[in-house]
């Protein structure tokens, strides 16, 4: 094999944020003309590591070489000057402007002083020709499906000449025709000379556009392989890195009487979802990104409008079409969102008065805080739930994602909740945070509680939970239990991407 | 494409105005002769010319509060050059307006680069710079009105110079079809309307957010200050409080042509149509006997209506293409 040449030198990348070291001192070489692509488990540091590559994150310390030549992204501009570009794994587009106007936003083709709009959208077409994506350069992006417009962000990043081009799980709204375009493009691209540094989860997508594979674990670097040369046990061992079995404390136990029901639920992103939950049972929830399941879950507690069926907790109807949240609460229903900062949580007050919050309206029926109780209930649940602080006046902002997470379920510990919704309860926790917070959801069951757990991580959702619900495009596409032979990520995955009629 | 776009925005509202317009010729007196035709339309090209920069400010999802205070200025300091001559020239004349041209922009660069270079927040520093307006406005005359302009300068906004249009209107039409123009068929445009929707997707493509913000308010601000000193020609007379309810007013007729305070949508022809419907509404209550309070008052309402009719029209569209994304696939 010829010699390779060394497009990007990483080494020592570091990036810590308060409580999580994010990127560990890894060093490794990506090559001119391959697929590189990284992979690990959920928080295993690989979007943190390529949005420092392509100036969306800040390096903490380290140093990168381009084409040998030392490169420093300043913010994603400069990184795009210097020929590094990245297909987002969040959408970011202009709903009100047309796909053309999105792809060629800041270079628009001039006239003289006008805008050439036939040449913009001319140029748009053979863009998008060559992706073979049937969109009209002239549509709305508002009017676009969620898989079209990751389409057109695909588009727009091919669009500028890379050197090296970062693709953050990309296909993961995309059909399997759409994938397909996708790697012939990425292999065309590659031919050319370009690098492509390629995030994903899915094993059967490394071995089908991959050259090379480098690990991640927690944070740090493990290694890289040649995927002709991996052994898929290997490579598990690698991003697993541990004996797993302990990884979940998990206790089952005998589900009491059913707690939670919805009886065809439809609301603005969902429909005719029917499920039911036992007290001391954990559900999961799975499906892809735009499945509807945070839908589901903001309707349940009455955030998001419900158009038709009902809630029901303990055979009492507890949320319907008059949905509000204070009844959602009063029931005992509780939402741990998936945004704990923005929606969980008031940063800049201290853990007591986040404790107090939802069960103010209980506590203080007239009006007045009391100082002592809040102080009090805050103590009992910072001991209960082990967050770590020296004391309740401390400021949530300054707790780690961990502690962070136990104050919002301190918040509803306090209401004596009976039914709680998890949305990606460990998402950017770290390892020892989310062995916690797994036990007390396996404590929180065998005390009686009904809980519900959304999680795109899978061995999560395996691990700890008794049935898993499976959500397609905004309906419940099946049904996997413990007991079943088919309790197995690929079973999920399976359900999640075709529906119902394969599973 | 943009045009047609307005319209369909705009139709809801359209048809509301249109039919108080045809009430209005219907049952309040005078209503139908040309002279209060030729005076709705000499007062909307005022409005018209100021709501331009209000158009292109909430656009960029921000306001311009300031455009009453800086008319307010601009006309004051331009009126105490002008009262020093008795007949004045032609060039002292365009001297005047340049005056108060320059007046605005003053204003416009402080909002453009308070806001556009140094983050503040845009609702107090153009409220500061409102302030700063009316206040500057009463200094420098000691709150004393200055009126009993030259015929020559009057008929800079009066006069008729192709025969039957008023001259302020021309120069109206003039200068809309130019904004128009630069914001639909230029980068300037398209990225105001980039800014306005996304900032952040704006920054992340290329566009130099700071400076789309600073030529927004300097726009503003030259097109305040040219709207005041036109507004002296037109009524003989300068005082300190001559903007005073512009910024409102201007305010008013984008929400009424269907630009949305949520920026990126939108466009000139509907406050075209916002700026006519105001001027028409108030000379209709005018010639009805009721008093400006009353105008003021139920201008207001008018306003809330028109809100409340949007939001429940645009809650049924967010509804519908929801569905149309999530199910219909």
């Amino acid at each position: 094999m010829a010699e390779k040449e060394v497009m990007l030198h990483i080494e020592s990348l570091r990036k810590e944020y308060p409580g999580v070291i994010a990127v560990n001192d890894v060093s490794f070489d990506i090559y001119k003309g391959e697929v590189h692509i990284v992979i690990g488990e959920n928080g295993a540091g690989k979007s943190t590591l390529v949005k420092m590559l392509a100036g969306l994150n800040t390096i903490d310390s380290g140093t990168l070489k381009l084409e040998g030549r030392e490169y420093k992204p300043e913010n994603v501009l400069d990184a795009q000057a210097k020929g590094v570009n990245i297909i987002h794994q969040e959408l970011s587009m202009m709903e009100n402007r047309t796909v053309a106007q999105n792809i060629f936003i800041g270079r628009e083709p001039v006239k003289g002083f006008w805008i050439d709009k036939k040449a913009m959208n001319e140029k748009c077409r053979e863009l998008l020709d060559s992706l073979e994506i049937e969109i009209d350069p002239s549509t709305m992006v508002r009017d676009l499906s969620i898989a079209q417009q990751q389409m057109v962000e695909v588009a727009k990043a091919l669009s500028f000449q890379s050197k090296v081009l970062i693709m953050d799980e990309p296909t993961s709204s995309l059909t399997s025709k759409e994938i397909d375009n996708l790697f012939r493009l990425t292999r065309k691209l590659r031919d050319e000379g370009t690098s492509i540094i390629y995030i994903s989860h899915r094993m059967q997508e490394l071995m089908e556009i991959g050259d090379r594979v480098t690990v991640m674990r927690d944070g740090a670097y493990i290694g890289t392989r040649e995927i002709k040369e991996i052994n898929m046990q290997e490579l598990i061992m690698m991003m697993v890195g541990r004996k797993i079995e302990n990884a979940y404390p998990r206790n089952y136990n005998e589900p009491g009487k059913e707690m939670v029901r919805t009886d065809k639920l439809t609301g603005l992103r969902f429909r005719n979802v029917d499920i039911h939950i036992n007290a001391g049972e954990i559900v999961g929830v799975a499906g892809l990104v735009g499945a509807g399941r945070t839908e589901l879950a903001k309707a349940i507690f009455g955030y998001d409008p419900i158009e038709s069926g009902a809630v029901f907790l303990d055979g009492k109807k507890a949320n319907e079409r008059h949905y509000s949240t204070t009844r959602a609460v009063d029931a005992g229903i509780s939402l741990l969102p998936e945004d704990r900062k923005k929606e969980g949580l008031f940063l800049d007050m201290s853990i007591s008065e986040n404790i107090v919050q939802a069960v103010a309206r209980k506590l203080f029926k007239n009006g007045i805080a009391d100082k002592k109780v809040e102080n009090q209930l805050s103590e009992k649940y910072i001991k209960d739930l082990a967050v770590a602080t020296t004391s309740g006046e401390k400021l949530v902002k300054e707790l780690s994602g961990g502690n962070q997470q136990k104050v919002v379920l301190g918040k509803w510990l306090a209401t004596e909740s009976k039914f709680l919704i998890f949305d990606e309860p460990t998402r950017g926790i770290d390892v020892g945070a989310k062995y916690e917070i797994y036990s007390i959801m396996d404590r929180l069951a065998k005390e009686g509680a009904a809980i519900m757990m959304i999680s795109s991580d899978l061995p999560e959702l395996l691990g700890i939970s008794d049935r898993v619900y499976v959500m397609k495009d905004g309906e419940l596409a099946g049904e996997i239990t413990r007991e079943e032979a088919e309790f197995t990520q690929e079973a999920i995955l399976e359900v999640a991407l075709r529906g119902k009629e394969r599973s | 494409m943009m045009v047609k776009q307005n319209i369909k925005k705009v139709s809801g509202i359209m048809w509301a105005s249109l039919l108080m317009v045809v009430l209005m010729l219907i049952f309040v007196p005078n209503f139908s002769q040309p002279r209060n035709f030729d005076n709705i339309l000499k007062n909307t090209a005022v409005l018209l010319i100021i709501s331009i920069g209000m158009t292109m400010a909430i656009l960029s999802s921000q306001i311009d509060l300031s455009i009453g205070g800086v008319m307010s200025a601009s006309a004051m300091i331009s009126a105490m050059y002008l009262s020093r001559f008795e007949e004045p020239t032609a060039v002292q004349i365009l001297i005047t307006f340049l005056i108060g041209i320059i007046v605005g922009l003053a204003f416009g660069l402080i909002n453009g680069v308070m806001i556009g270079i140094f983050k503040y927040n845009y609702w107090l520093v153009t409220f500061a710079t409102m302030s700063m307006g009316y206040g500057l406005a009463q200094v420098v005359t000691n709150g004393n009105i200055i009126a009993g302009f030259s015929k020559t300068f009057r008929h800079v906004a009066d006069g008729k110079m192709g025969g039957a249009v008023s001259n302020v209107i021309i120069i109206t039409i003039l200068i809309v079809v130019i904004m128009m123009l630069l914001l639909a068929r230029t980068r300037f445009g398209m990225h105001i309307y980039a800014v306005g929707d996304s900032e952040q997707c704006a920054a992340q493509s290329g566009i130099v957010v700071p400076k789309i913000r600073i030529l927004v308010y300097a726009i503003s601000g030259i097109l305040a200050g040219l709207g005041g000193v036109l507004l002296v020609s037109k009524t003989n007379s300068a005082s300190a409080t001559i903007g005073n309810g512009y910024e409102f007013d201007a305010i008013a007729a984008v929400i009424i042509g269907g630009t949305p305070f949520e920026g990126g949508k939108g466009g000139l022809g509907g406050t075209v149509i916002g700026a006519l419907v105001i001027q028409a509404f108030k000379a209709g209550l005018q010639l009805m006997g009721v008093s400006s309070y009353w105008q003021q008052t139920l201008v207001g309402i008018f306003i809330l209506l028109i809100i409340v009719v949007d939001v429940i029209s645009e809650n049924q569209k967010l509804i519908k293409k929801t569905r149309r994304i999530y199910r219909d696939e």
